[in-house]
């Protein structure tokens, strides 16, 4: 397998506060399937041990790390996407993509993320010739104060 | 639908699962979403915004999803399963926003108390395309679930008709 082991080293310095991970492949049925794992980051890749009971296949899969408080907030991810290979017992995730979530990271990161899903929100109505809809800001606020009666 | 209590408690306890959707190149992209399970229709309902619409995207290209229940925090759940649901999506092609999805976004201000930032004055101006919202749903054919997470045991399984 040839990866780069650069981004292996990038994975487990960004991965270290996390305490597990969710695993993905593509099962036999085309449909994806999950797991959580505690996946073992070493330098030829991330070895990951999974019980016999779970039919893993090899191929494209993905590492998503996640987090957050009991309020839903400080919202932390991380998402991987690789391939799964079978070595001996164990399963070993070479990663090739490292894909960082829209939060957690830092403000400017966050104010970059914001204008480009903002530049994403325009586009996506352009192409459709849709006009950009009118928000209901006062029926949102009524909504939010029904909540806090 | 026969779904055993504890999952259906695991469905809507659980703030967030994660979703899988596969990519143009067929990877599989996983990311937490909130969701809210119907069980008289027997559909699971999650929106995008339309600044975030990957995973739309990849589920008009192909409809099979998945949605895994595996982190309980703020669940209030002691020892629950963890879940995988898979399963038929469906994209609407309109732009929704409040109508229609008031339970939903009471329960999102009500769990993630935070967001309601996106509908102050100020922000609304950078972010209005937060309630901008593409609405997927998914029926799923099968449920795999490991009691008390625990993936060491043999996990149960329910195979499912999709509801149309």
């Amino acid at each position: 397998m040839n990866y780069d082991s650069k981004r292996v080293r990038s994975l487990r310095r960004r991965a270290e506060r996390f305490s597990s991970a969710v695993l993905t492949w593509i099962d036999a049925s085309g449909f994806p399937f999950s797991i959580r794992c505690r996946p073992v980051i070493g330098p030829s890749g991330v070895r990951i041990d999974l019980s016999n009971s779970i039919a893993a296949e090899p191929g494209r899969a993905g590492l998503l790390y996640h987090s957050h408080n009991d309020k839903l907030w400080r919202l932390r991810m991380l998402l991987v996407v690789g391939l799964l290979e079978r070595e001996g017992r164990a399963w070993v995730f070479h990663p090739q993509k490292i894909i960082t979530g829209v939060a957690g990271v830092n403000k400017l990161h966050m104010l970059r993320s914001l204008v480009n899903a903002r530049r994403t929100a325009s586009r996506y109505l352009n192409q459709r010739h849709m006009p950009r809809p009118e928000v209901q800001w006062k029926r949102i606020r009524e909504l939010q104060r029904e909540l806090n009666d | 639908m026969d779904i055993p209590i504890e999952v259906l408690e695991t469905f809507r306890q659980f703030r967030t699962a994660e979703m899988t959707t596969i990519s143009r190149r067929g990877e599989p992209i996983t990311w937490p979403v909130a969701t809210s399970f119907d069980l008289d229709v027997g559909r699971f309902l999650i929106t995008t915004s339309i600044g975030l619409p990957a995973k739309a995207f990849n589920l008009r290209r192909n409809s099979r999803a998945s949605l895994f229940f595996s982190e309980p925090a703020a669940s209030g759940l002691e020892s629950p399963p963890a879940v995988i649901v898979q399963g038929l999506a469906d994209v609407e092609d309109r732009v929704a926003s409040i109508d229609g999805l008031e339970e939903y976004w009471k329960t999102i201000w009500k769990r993630q108390p935070a967001s309601k930032l996106y509908s102050l004055p100020i922000v609304r101006l950078m972010s209005d395309y937060y309630y901008m919202r593409i609405i997927m749903t998914i029926a799923p054919t099968r449920l795999v679930w490991w009691p008390n997470a625990d993936f060491d045991l043999e996990p149960n399984e329910l195979r499912l008709e999709a509801r149309s």
